[in-house]
């Protein structure tokens, strides 16, 4: 740890956001910079760290934002854009009926979309489809990576495939959502064994 | 116009370039010109500063010079840089001249008084 990541233990630690080859190039001189601000006696030390706190969000984002385009670009394979898109389609109804259903004040429970065979499409089957298309693309790409790197990070690389990162997540969300919902105490931890035995978890639902 | 317009450089890496015009100089300094350049208008932190510093020099726009000091990276305009910045001031000229000859800029002076 240099003199200045003691100084600035947290800021030092926030730096750790940008992306690395970043970090390594200017994260030393924006710790040198933002002591030269503090210690620079014509400024207030509270207005350098409120701008510095204004500051460093939006250069984050941006920075993080130009080297995910620039990955996505250069870097990332067309299966992977391909499967990325599949996989990603396979969770928009859930979004879509969730958002239509709060923007009709909860009217769609009687449509069709909310029979339990439905819901256990969009809520259940899709996202799990696109969880495990993803998680097998994903280990697939870590494992053909050209790149001096073990399979294992590449594995955890998750901003170099940052497109098939975001669906492994989401999927996961909504199917951790769907087995945490109150609606769904009878449908048994296993996605495979709910779909399985779709008839008594579908009564289950409907009967509660 | 519009080309013209889209193709011009944001306002915190042309105030940087002109910062460097007068000499090389470390991030802090060109920090502390651009302030005392834009009469404070034109505030930046490090993140803001750091990350205009990276766009001009992958452009090459800068460059950064041969180590002078071990804690700080000191960088130049480039001839690139030296002409972009000369591009983007005829544009000003021109449009200050234009404001002149409106009389845009006296209007705006009384009204701010």
């Amino acid at each position: 740890m240099s003199k200045l990541d003691s100084r600035f233990p947290l800021y030092a630690k926030l730096l750790y956001l940008y992306p690395q080859s970043y970090r390594q190039k200017y994260g030393h001189e924006m710790l040198q910079t933002l002591a030269d601000m503090l210690d620079d006696t014509n400024r207030s030390k509270t207005g350098v760290w409120f701008r510095t706190s204004l500051d460093l969000p939006c250069s984050l984002t941006k920075e993080n934002l130009l080297y995910v385009t620039n990955i996505l670009s250069h870097e990332t394979p067309d299966y992977v854009k391909r499967v990325s898109l599949f996989s990603g389609l396979l969770l928009l109804p859930f979004f879509v009926f969730i958002s239509l259903n709060a923007l009709t004040a909860h009217n769609l429970y009687n449509s069709w979309f909310w029979i339990p065979k439905v819901i256990a499409i969009w809520l259940i089957f899709m996202p799990t489809t696109a969880f495990l298309i993803a998680t097998a693309t994903f280990i697939y790409w870590a494992s053909h990576r050209r790149a001096n790197k073990s399979f294992w990070s590449n594995l955890f690389d998750f901003r170099r495939n940052w497109p098939l990162s975001i669906v492994v997540f989401i999927s996961v969300g909504i199917i951790t959502l769907a087995f945490g919902h109150d609606s769904v105490h009878c449908i048994v931890n296993n996605p495979i064994n709910e779909i399985h035995y779709w008839r008594s978890t579908l009564n289950c639902i409907k009967h509660g | 116009m519009s080309k013209q317009r889209s193709n011009m450089l944001p306002a915190v890496a042309f105030n940087i370039l002109l910062a460097l015009s007068l000499k090389p100089r470390h991030g802090y300094e060109i920090m502390q010109q651009i302030e005392q350049d834009s009469h404070g208008r034109v505030i930046i932190g490090p993140g803001a500063l750091y990350g205009t510093i990276k766009q001009l020099n992958d452009d090459q726009l800068i460059e950064e010079l041969p180590s002078i000091s071990s804690r700080r990276r000191y960088y130049r305009l480039t001839k690139k840089g030296l002409d972009r910045l000369g591009s983007e001031l005829s544009y000003f000229e021109h449009t200050v001249k234009l404001a002149q000859q409106r009389k845009l800029l006296k209007q705006n002076f009384g009204r701010s008084r």
